[in-house]
């Protein structure tokens, strides 16, 4: 694009055609007083504080909203406009609160800053002050209306930007107000992302958690990455000695790939660290009981029991690089499984293809043109990759299209969303592919034809991710799409990690479905069975030992339980969608597992090559359905992933439901059902949803339970079948 | 009206083909409710927001920003006397007042047996009738003090 | 002088298609379709000099052909029939005694400009017109003036009323369109106007009804005999309605340009029980308001202009010596802190300072001080999002500049000297 030249303050400056002023001034360091305005968000123009005077303009205009044209001579710093933005935060400090003293946000309040700065120096307003005293409590974000100074910062974030839309604004004028639907936000649909409290100027909308409980400018600032899942966003965690008091994604500010964006795990998982479920200390089963051991006896042990044995090492694959390699180092790396294994099956499948266990990472969808999304339920495997790659859309202008089996929130912005049974997944790519063969192809579905129309000529980046990533077909399915991407020329695959390292691990272990371990002993490391292997019994062994920051459920099963840390307590790396991410330590833990294992002596290793066939052709699927057959898929809610619900005080208050979803056909009326898998059944409540295609069910779970046993075996917890009981 | 009937009166509506947006269907469908109940609550907008497919905020923003819908209870008959300039210069602040005085109540409220709401109101565009009154649909023009209690019989007060 | 736009309002059953088609009605519909291309039709409209009527007094003509060369579709037809500025109730004249007129002229414009759809947003406050409204527009759908192939040519054109529901803001264009597509009414950011991005961002033509009823008669006789009407620089016939202490308030057509002094005491009747004349809003609520001294201005858009108030919907409002202009301009604040929106600061926040610290000096607890933050919040609130804010203050700042003893009387005597104690 052509650039061109405009003077703002005397100032030279180089703009671009569609830039506004503000934008082009911030750029060269000019700096604009705001309070409507936030990089991440469309303008407003509506705070009115940001006005310059432009030459030859009668009226005063807002920065945010004036577009930069050639030979424009704006002016930042006139009496003029000092007078005018001095008058415009006059009137919103008129009847703000005077709260700053217990109010959360000060210290690092918009309105203290640019109102210090840029406001009047002394109060003409002797009316009585104006109080709306509507203060609205959600179970984790809190508005007080007093402070607000009606921005919609919140609103434009929570509608747009998130696509929740569970803000709003209530009634006109001075009485306007912010509010969810009937003051309610999980009513509304919440999602608690936490975004609306990140991008607030002022202290209106409150973390609960963090409310009264410390100051900003005395907390230590810690910027790590957050582990409870695989989209490894960068956030900041913030710590008064030693104890950590809030986290903060810090929207706009926020270098990372994530751009500041958390989820409900990220914004307010953190307390995990003070379950009430932390192990305090290494256990050693005596007898029926477990009792208290030290940790040197524990070594001791430990060390006793795994000399001269084969392990099984059962790895949940959030731990970081240098956890997986003194592990790997300690315990060897034959007989290894982890939760990961599916998603090394997407990448040996497109290994197939390419010859190279490798995929692109997130902002290679930065440069294409079309991001073309393989993938159910990312918003809730990966709530913030979903965000990313809704404003892909709507602020780069990507197009956007989606294939799966089951309804996602990225429809909403998608240029076209292809939902076909599970099984008919690979032969809609297919169509794909002939369509790169022959231009005149036609797959003789018009909305096919459309999608395949805008991928033509086009740089096109391929996303494989959520619950796809678990169906008994990920591996065909990944080798189709990099068969397409192949012949397409011009195109990158993701695949997103379920989990913050699911990368490391398959780039480390050669992983084995955990019926092929040989070993005689196991060792669990950060897993819970059940969550992780769902439908998988512990191998027999000599000896089991159990890493784990919690009393988990598998802590019955095990000989030795030795204590680890969780994310924030972590020192590392880990391989995320966004090349290596850095942990950095927020709080120090009792037990690092690297320390640990360190003083295990290491064994000697021997890494067989993993051998790689290529064949050039695409995937067939595996999935075929009788009649009465349903394809069945495990959804663990956002905020079950990774069981942050189950041990985060904060997170467990917006907890999801367990819900059977239906399609009306299938649900028949009954509100009831029995879902019959192969070695079990489960009765469930159910939720009709006409969204669904027929002969599709998700069950959304907030934590894998035993009595899904049945339903689901490991690695797989997609695309299931399964059949309702006729009663 | 039964919640409903509402419903099939809001899909009949989002049927008729009126607007390319679904979502313009809003103000229409809020009018129906307002016309049918004494207030809009929280089930009428559940059932809107169903029906068009729109946010369940949005709907409750709309219904709470224009003047005419009313999100708390209102009379059987909403008295709306006009106090705007022309009306002012007119008398329409006595008008008002003679009202209130007769239902004991203030502007804005509802008498307690659920049969009239007085407003304040902004102008009506009948100031060439100033002071100007309107029931309902019903319009009074160059109404005097002596007035209000026919006006008020004529809809049934028995005061 | 003969009436124009207000030809139909006296005969019986004007608001029927069988009255408005025996004196002529829809010929120039036929006119236009017959005989006339889309440019012809625009081309007489900026012969005419038309100026839009609802406010702001954009040229019509060149309103239409901005939508008209956009390229997007469908476009949208929108008559503004918001009415909401206080005393202004000529629209309502020819929405319930006329309304044919002004759905001919709609039909004729979305010819011109290649509009498909058409909505009448019509204030909530009108159930009456939006009754007769919606039987014109079923009468002209019967007789084939509304439809598709509009008397047997390839034009097309749907209308529907679309009922407001209580919102002064809604009668800015944007608002209106926001309202329109079921939301908040609030303003947009403007560029881009809503000839190229209205109603859904596609090309929309927004109208003032009074604008709209113009049309035929420009089509049947001419836009140069248009011309010819009433002041040079924005001539035609003018809706003034005349409201408060005049001894005949109604709805009087005269050629723009008459003086208002002209207005008040020949047409109105002069002030109620002969009394003094003491100040006008010339032009609606946010107005800037005019002493005995000012009303031999000719009421037109650029001569309002020049004496420091404006045109707007030419509503006039007439007080006199018994009268206080501090309570005047109370009321007209009050009004505008009750249809603010809320988005933007000035705007919001300014009218609801102004409101309270007039209230104190009506009640006699006002400061002299008062005056000169009145003064720099009206400077403020110029900088507000959109008209409404930009011209609400004008009611209060205008009375302070030029009624500046009152206000100091109620300051220093400690109460309204107009209200008996």
């Amino acid at each position: 694009m052509e650039s061109f030249k405009i003077i703002i303050d005397g100032k030279e400056c180089e703009a671009y055609p569609g830039e506004t002023v503000l934008e082009v001034a911030e750029r060269n360091g000019i700096v604009i007083p705001v309070f409507c305005y936030h990089k991440e968000l469309r303008p407003e123009g509506a705070c009115r504080v940001c006005l310059v005077e432009v030459e030859g303009a009668p009226r005063l205009a807002t920065a945010c909203t004036l577009r930069a044209m050639p030979d424009m001579v704006v002016k930042t710093n006139t009496e003029r406009v000092k007078k005018a933005r001095a008058g415009v935060i006059e009137l919103i400090l008129n009847n703000h609160t005077l709260e700053c003293p217990i109010c959360d946000k000060a210290g690092e309040c918009e309105l203290q800053m640019v109102g210090f700065r840029y406001g009047p120096k002394k109060s003409r307003y002797r009316e009585p002050r104006r109080e709306k005293d509507i203060v609205i409590q959600g179970p984790l974000i809190e508005i007080d209306n007093d402070r607000c100074i009606l921005c919609r910062r919140c609103i434009r974030m929570c509608g747009e930007n998130m696509g929740n839309r569970v803000l709003g604004i209530f009634n006109r004028g001075y009485k306007a107000y912010i509010s969810p639907f009937n003051g309610d936000f999980l009513e509304g649909g919440c999602e608690h992302c936490g975004s609306c409290i990140d991008v607030c100027p002022v202290g209106s909308l409150l973390d609960r958690a963090f409310k009264y409980k410390d100051r900003p400018w005395r907390m230590e600032k810690t910027w790590t990455t957050c582990t409870l899942c695989g989209s490894g966003c960068k956030m900041e965690v913030d710590t008064y000695h030693g104890k950590v008091k809030r986290v903060v994604g810090r929207i706009g500010i926020n270098n990372g790939h994530n751009r500041g964006y958390l989820c409900v795990r990220g914004k307010w998982g953190w307390d995990i660290v003070y379950s009430d479920k932390r192990l305090k200390k290494p256990l050693l089963k005596k007898g029926e009981e477990l009792k208290e051991i030290s940790l040197e006896e524990a070594l001791r042990i430990l060390k006793e029991k795994i000399e001269g044995k084969e392990i099984n090492l059962f790895l949940e694959s959030s731990l970081t690089n240098e956890e997986l390699s003194k592990l790997s180092a300690v315990f060897g790396n034959t007989n290894v499984t982890s939760d990961a294994l599916t998603f090394s099956l997407a990448v040996e499948g497109i290994a197939s293809i390419t010859g190279e266990r490798r995929t692109a990472s997130f902002s290679s969808t930065e440069k294409s043109d079309v991001v073309f999304v393989i993938g159910d339920f990312i918003e809730e495997v990966n709530p913030v990759i979903a965000t990313l790659l809704r404003l892909l859309v709507i602020q780069k202008g990507k197009r956007l299209i989606r294939v799966g089996s089951y309804p996602s929130k990225l429809d909403a912005v998608a240029f076209s969303s292809l939902i076909v049974s599970p099984e008919e997944v690979i032969d809609l790519l297919k169509h794909f592919i002939m369509g790169t063969i022959d231009l005149y192809y036609s797959s003789g579905d018009r909305k096919i034809d459309s999608a395949a129309k805008a991928l033509r000529n086009k740089k096109v980046a391929f996303i494989i991710g959520g619950t796809t990533l678990f169906s008994p077909d990920i591996k065909e399915i990944s080798q189709t799409v990099a068969y397409l991407a192949d012949r397409m020329g011009n195109a990158t695959i993701t695949v997103i990690p379920p989990k913050a390292n699911s990368i490391g691990v398959t780039k480390l272990f050669d992983l084995k479905p955990p019926e092929k371990l040989k070993g005689s002993v196991n060792v669990l490391v950060n897993t819970e069975l059940e969550r992780d292997f769902p439908g998988i019994e512990l191998p027999k062994a000599e000896f089991t030992v159990v890493f784990t920051p919690f009393y988990t459920h598998d802590i019955a099963k095990a000989d030795l339980v030795i204590p680890i840390e969780t994310g924030v307590e972590k020192e590392g790396k880990v391989e995320g969608i966004e090349r290596t991410l850095d942990l950095k330590r927020a709080v120090v833990p009792k037990y690092q597992l690297t320390e640990i294992i360190s003083q295990l002596p290491y064994r000697e290793g021997s890494r067989e090559k993993r051998e790689l066939k290529i064949k050039k052709k695409p995937g067939e699927s595996i999935l075929s359905g009788e009649k009465g057959e349903i394809y069945f898929t495990l959804l663990v809610n956002r905020t079950g992933w990774n069981s942050v619900s189950y041990y985060s005080g904060n997170v467990a208050k917006v907890a999801g439901r367990r819900e059977l979803h239906l399609h009306p056909e299938d649900a028949k009326g009954r509100k009831i059902v029995t879902l019959k898998g192969e070695h079990g059944e489960l009765p469930i409540s159910v939720v009709e949803n006409d969204s669904l295609i027929p002969g599709t069910a998700v069950l959304r779970v907030e934590r894998v339970t035993r009595d899904l046993k049945g339903l689901v075996k490991f690695p797989f917890t997609s695309n299931f079948k399964c059949r309702i009981a006729e009663e | 009206m039964t919640l409903e009937e509402f419903r099939l009166e809001v899909k009949k509506l989002k049927n008729s083909g009126k607007y390319p947006s679904r979502k313009s269907y809003l103000l229409p469908a809020l009018w129906i409710a307002e016309k049918n109940f004494p207030q809009i609550n929280s089930e009428m907008i559940k059932i809107i927001a169903e029906e068009l497919e729109i946010p369940l905020v949005e709907v409750e923003e709309v219904a709470r920003f224009y003047a005419m819908f009313h999100t708390e209870r209102k009379g059987n008959f909403v008295i709306r006397v006009c106090t705007n300039l022309s009306c002012m210069l007119n008398g329409g602040e006595e008008i008002l007042k003679e009202f209130c005085r007769l239902l004991g109540i203030s502007p804005g409220e509802t008498t307690p047996d659920g049969m009239f709401t007085v407003e304040s109101y902004e102008c009506m565009g009948l100031c060439d009738g100033a002071p100007a009154v309107t029931v309902n649909e019903e319009r009074f023009s160059k109404v005097k003090v002596e007035d209000v209690p026919k006006i008020l019989k004529k809809f049934g007060w028995k005061g | 002088m003969e009436k124009i736009l207000l030809r139909n309002v006296e005969k019986e059953n004007s608001h029927k298609i069988e009255v408005y088609m025996k004196s002529g009605g829809y010929q120039s519909l036929r006119k236009v379709l017959k005989e006339m291309s889309p440019d012809d039709v625009i081309e007489e409209v900026k012969i005419s000099g038309l100026r839009g009527r609802g406010g702001a007094g954009f040229p019509t003509g060149m309103k239409w052909e901005f939508a008209s060369q956009d390229i997007k579709e469908p476009k949208f037809f929108v008559c503004n029939a918001d009415e909401g500025e206080p005393c202004t109730f000529k629209d309502r004249v020819i929405i319930e005694k006329d309304p044919h007129a002004m759905i001919e002229g709609m039909i004729i414009g979305a010819y011109a400009t290649g509009c498909r759809y058409g909505y009448i947003y019509l204030r909530g406050e009108y159930p009456i017109g939006k009754k007769i409204l919606e039987r014109a527009i079923a009468e002209a759908y019967e007789k084939g003036f509304l439809g598709e192939n509009i008397l047997g040519t390839d034009f097309s054109f749907d209308l529907h009323v679309h009922s407001g529901a209580g919102a002064y803001i809604c009668g800015e264009e944007t608002a209106l369109i926001e309202s329109l597509e079921g939301k908040r009414g609030e303003p947009r950011i403007k560029p881009p106007f809503p000839v190229n991005a209205g109603y859904l961002w596609k090309p929309t033509v927004v109208n003032n009804v009074e604008t709209l009823a113009n049309i035929p008669v420009i089509i049947e006789r001419g836009g140069k005999w248009y011309s010819q009407i009433g002041s040079p620089d924005c001539p035609g016939p003018k809706l003034f309605p005349v409201s408060g202490k005049v001894k005949r308030p109604g709805v009087y057509e005269l050629p723009m340009g008459t003086p208002l002094e002209e207005i008040i005491f020949e047409h109105a009747g002069g002030i109620v029980n002969d009394r003094k004349l003491k100040a006008v809003f010339p032009g609606g609520a946010s107005s800037s308001v005019l002493t005995p001294d000012e009303i031999s201005v000719p009421m037109d858009f650029p001569s309002l202009a020049k004496a420091g108030t404006m045109l707007g919907s030419g509503a006039i409002m007439v007080l006199d010596e018994t009268d206080c202009i501090v309570k005047a301009a109370l009321r007209l604040i009050e009004f505008f802190r009750h249809e603010s929106c809320g988005k933007c600061t000035p705007c919001r926040e300014g009218t609801d300072w102004l409101v309270r610290i007039l209230r104190r000096i009506e009640n006699g607890s006002g400061r002299e001080e008062d005056l000169e933050i009145i003064l720099s919040i009206s400077e403020t609130m110029e900088n507000s999002f959109c008209g409404l804010g930009m011209a609400a203050h004008n009611p209060v700042a205008s009375t302070v500049r030029k009624f500046r003893e009152e206000y100091l009387n109620h300051v220093k005597s400690g109460r309204c000297p107009f209200r008996s104690v």
